[in-house]
C-alpha cells in the first residue's frame, strides 16, 4: 500500500471522514473509468462508482493492508459491477442506444467522427462479452494489471484469468473483424 | 485481426473527460451519501467482539437445550427409580436376615409389615 494511502486508511479506520474523502479524491478517476468500461453508460458508471466508495467505507474496518488499497478498491468495484444486474430488456435498450449515447458523450471530445465510430464499435463489442470476461479485459488491457494482479482483484486463479482473457480476445477479434468487413 | 490490432482498437476506446468541477461534485455526493446512510464504521475489534458474542450465545443455547431436552428428563426419572430400587433391595436384604435368624420369621415379618 502506498504510504499516503496507508495513512489515510488508518485515519479512516479510526473514524475520520475527511481522510476517506481524500481517498475518494485520489481514486475516483480510476474507479470511474473501470465502471464506465464495465457498463458503457456514464450514468450507471457514476452510480456504480459511488456505490463502490460507500461499500469501501462500510468495509474499511476489514482492510488489513496485506494488499494494496487500490487492489482492494478495484475488487469492490468489480464485484459491484458484476452484481449490477440489468434486465434483458434494459441490456438490449442499452446496446441499441449505445450509438446515440456515444454521440452525445463525445460532443465535448472534439474527436473525428471516424474515431467516434470506432469507440462506439469497441464499446458495443465489450458490452456483448459476459461480465466476467469483460472484467478480465478491462483490468488487463485498460488498467494494465498482469494476470496475477487481475486474479487477486477478481478473486479467482491466474489460470482462470488467462482463460477469460483468451476467450474474450477471441470473441472480440471475431466481432470487430465482422464490423470492419461490414463497414468496407 | 492479430493481437496488436486488437489491442490498439480496444485502446481507442476512451473514457469521456470530466471537468474538475465534476470530480469535486462527485466527492461531495459521496460525502452526502455517507452522511445520509451513516454506516456504522466497522472497527478492527468489532469482528472479535461479534465472534465472542456469537460463541457465548451458542454455548448458552446448547446448555438450555441440554437442560430441557426430553432425554434429560427421562434419565432423571430412571436415576430416581434406580435409587428407590436400591433402597428396597437393602430393606429386603435386612428382612431376609431377620427371617433367617427367627424361626417364626415369616410371622414376624408379616406382623412387622402390618
Amino acid at each position: 500500500m502506498a504510504d499516503a494511502d496507508a495513512d489515510l486508511v488508518l485515519q479512516t479506520q479510526k473514524g475520520s471522514p475527511a481522510a476517506f474523502e481524500a481517498l475518494v479524491r485520489q481514486h475516483q478517476r480510476m474507479i470511474h473509468s473501470l465502471t464506465f468500461r464495465m457498463t458503457g453508460s456514464l450514468a450507471d458508471a457514476e452510480d456504480l462508482a459511488q456505490e463502490t466508495f460507500l461499500r469501501a467505507y462500510a468495509q474499511i474496518g476489514t482492510f488489513r493492508g496485506t494488499a494494496k488499497f487500490s487492489t482492494w478498491l478495484y475488487r469492490i468495484a468489480v464485484n459491484t459491477c458484476l452484481n449490477w444486474r440489468q434486465s434483458e430488456a434494459r441490456r438490449f435498450r442499452l446496446q441499441a442506444n449505445c450509438a446515440e449515447e456515444f454521440s452525445v458523450q463525445h460532443l465535448n471530445w472534439e474527436t473525428a467522427p471516424a474515431e467516434n465510430q470506432a469507440s462506439q464499435q469497441v464499446q458495443s463489442a465489450l458490452l456483448k462479452l459476459p461480465a466476467k470476461q469483460r472484467a478480465a479485459i478491462v483490468l488487463t488491457i485498460y488498467d494494465g494489471l498482469n494476470h496475477a494482479e487481475a486474479a487477486q482483484v477478481l478473486g479467482c486463479s491466474e489460470t482462470t484469468v488467462s482463460w477469460r482473457v483468451f476467450a474474450a480476445r477471441r470473441k472480440l477479434k471475431r466481432w470487430l473483424s465482422q464490423t470492419e468487413a461490414r463497414d468496407e | 485481426m492479430n493481437d496488436f490490432d486488437l489491442e490498439s482498437k480496444l485502446k481507442s476506446l476512451r473514457v469521456p473527460e470530466r471537468t474538475e468541477a465534476y470530480w469535486n461534485d462527485f466527492t461531495t455526493q459521496v460525502r452526502v451519501q455517507l452522511h445520509r446512510s451513516r454506516p456504522e464504521l466497522p472497527t478492527r475489534s468489532s469482528g472479535g467482539l461479534r465472534f465472542a458474542f456469537a460463541g457465548c450465545f451458542a454455548l448458552a443455547l446448547i446448555l438450555v437445550c441440554f437442560q430441557f431436552h426430553p432425554l434429560q428428563t427421562v434419565s432423571l426419572t430412571i436415576a430416581k427409580q434406580e435409587r428407590h430400587f436400591h433402597m428396597q433391595l437393602a430393606r429386603l436384604d435386612s428382612g431376609l436376615h431377620k427371617l433367617m435368624l427367627n424361626t417364626d420369621g415369616m410371622g414376624y415379618l408379616l406382623a412387622e409389615a402390618n
